[in-house]
């Protein structure tokens, strides 16, 4: 009987520990804005790409500030409000069916939502630097392709669309990009 | 220094680290605008876990060293999944045991000649205590310590997907003879006699070490499953061979930020008897001399908590705490049953 009592604290006390961890971690990512490993490299390499790729005829020069469009919300990318890209202030616009910009200096389809096509052929065909993790993005027109090899990211580039649409990407780009078509 | 010693300064260390990449973690710069885009793509999108060495797979040219610290406790017999008094025991051998510790500090390290090969060497070092009692009611306690066997292994990656969400994975390693089996230590019985089979450091075998895993990932949850084997060749040159051993392990993480996870496992272990026998030890005087008594079968339920550094002075740095409860044991018995382990890990891939 002893032993079953101490089996019986000894499994008590074990499910109190994990739920008291799920508890923490629920708190931290919450606190945290939920973001992971993950997202945080994908953040901070589209804000490496959107610093290396020049915008031609100073198409940005009058404007206030950067469009930086997302398909979702990422807290990952909440610290772009406070950086300047393009000696412009980065504006963060979320995408939905009823809010859309004239323009997105950036898009970062970051959703395999249907709608997240539809929003990349609203800006395919203008000076936008279009960025996703969906495989066959350049064949469909996109500039740069996510991917990921051996647990880290790697990308690709269409610098043929990039021209048409009137892009210069920097050589810092080209020199790291897995593929360039 | 005494191992209890040893242990507390383990554990405070490991306090100690967990809390400064707590720290270190939420700083500013983890959010990695401010590096290299070289960098950036050097950094991993999912993290290996401290706690199940033999899943790793690192990037081509990439190193890892670890340590991990193994604390576990038995108390009490079974026989099958039956609780045996002492007393009972003592119907049918001079001594029985009564309970065991065992410590383990093993020291990994790996490398990566390929981006799909990863080569790992892990080295423990252990110390196991037990106490006895025997049919007189006189109490006593017999001590081993030393390296155990040294295992290589090498991890093949035979397919994965295009965001690694889905990667499969062969292993084959061999367990290289490395630890004592000829432990002494003074019993009632006399001064520096043979200890049984569980207290020997090593098998004296070479073993092969063939297995199987598979891990899955998306972006807040990983999860994945492993198989292992041991599998036993000839006799050591104490005439016996421990038995084979099927290891296979389930478990689901949860990444709630990239400085911290948490984890459920569960580990499932089958080992058979052993085979042939120690022609020093008698196995009608204890349990733990009887060759045909040493095989069983259990279910581990294991909680964790990882923390890394994604970035700073402790960049690459990695901290695990393990818990580990038994929830299904069966053994060849009377044989001492597992009530609990308790592991803490460091890494640093670099």
């Amino acid at each position: 009987m002893d032993i079953l009592n101490r089996k019986l604290l000894t499994f008590l006390s074990t499910t109190v520990l994990f739920v008291l961890l799920l508890a923490t971690g629920t708190f931290i990512s919450i606190a945290a804005n939920k973001t992971t490993q993950k997202q945080k490299v994908m953040a901070a390499a589209v804000f490496k790409f959107i610093k290396f790729v020049d915008w031609e005829n100073n198409i940005l020069q009058s404007k206030n500030s950067f469009h930086m469009c997302l398909q979702k919300y990422d807290a990952s990318f909440e610290p772009f409000i406070k950086r300047k890209v393009q000696g412009k202030m980065i504006k963060l616009i979320i995408l939905t069916a009823e809010k859309k910009p004239d323009r997105c200096d950036a898009l970062y389809l970051n959703s395999t939502h249907p709608q997240a096509m539809e929003n990349f052929n609203s800006y395919k065909n203008t000076a936008t630097l279009t960025i996703s993790e969906q495989a066959g993005f350049l064949s469909q027109g996109g500039i740069i392709e996510l991917g990921s090899h051996n647990n880290r990211l790697t990308f690709s580039i269409n610098q043929l669309m990039a021209k048409t649409n009137q892009l210069n990407i920097g050589f810092q780009l080209l020199s790291l990009a897995k593929h360039v078509i | 220094m005494s191992e209890s010693h040893v242990n507390k300064v383990t554990w405070i260390t490991s306090i100690f680290l967990s809390m400064i990449i707590s720290v270190s973690a939420n700083d500013d710069e983890e959010n990695f605008l401010d590096i290299s885009l070289e960098k950036i793509l050097a950094i991993p999108l999912d993290l290996n876990a401290v706690n199940i060495l033999e899943s790793h797979i690192h990037k081509k040219n990439e190193w890892m060293v670890g340590y991990r610290f193994m604390h576990m406790g038995m108390n009490g017999n079974l026989s099958d999944d039956n609780q045996v008094s002492n007393a009972n025991v003592l119907k049918d051998y001079m001594v029985t045991p009564t309970s065991m510790t065992m410590d383990m500090h093993m020291a990994s390290l790996m490398y990566a000649p390929s981006d799909n090969l990863t080569l790992m060497a892990m080295m423990p070092y252990q110390s196991n205590s037990m106490e006895h009692v025997t049919r007189m009611g006189q109490k006593f306690t017999t001590r081993s310590e030393g390296i155990g066997d040294l295992k290589i292994m090498a991890n093949a990656v035979t397919y994965r997907t295009r965001w690694d969400e889905h990667i499969f994975n062969i292993k084959g390693g061999l367990s290289i003879p490395t630890g004592s089996i000829t432990e002494r230590d003074d019993t009632p019985m006399g001064k520096n006699q043979k200890l049984p089979y569980p207290m020997q450091l090593g098998s004296g075998t070479f073993d092969f070490i063939p297995g199987i895993s598979y891990a899955g990932l998306n972006q807040n949850w990983g999860w994945g499953a492993q198989m292992l084997g041991t599998i036993r060749t000839g006799k050591n040159d104490q005439h016996y061979r421990l038995g084979d051993k099927l290891d296979g392990s389930l478990w689901l993480s949860r990444i709630w930020d990239n400085w911290i996870s948490t984890s459920i496992r569960m580990n499932g272990e089958w080992w058979e008897d052993i085979h042939g026998e120690d022609s020093e030890l008698n196995r009608t005087m204890v349990t733990t001399a009887n060759p045909n008594i040493r095989g069983g079968k259990r279910v581990n339920m294991l909680l964790a908590i990882e923390l890394y550094a994604p970035q700073g002075g402790l960049k690459g740095q990695h901290l695990g705490f393990e818990l580990g409860l038994p929830v299904y044991q069966a053994l060849d018995g009377p044989q001492l049953e597992t009530d609990w382990t308790i592991s803490a890990g460091w890494q640093w891939t670099f």
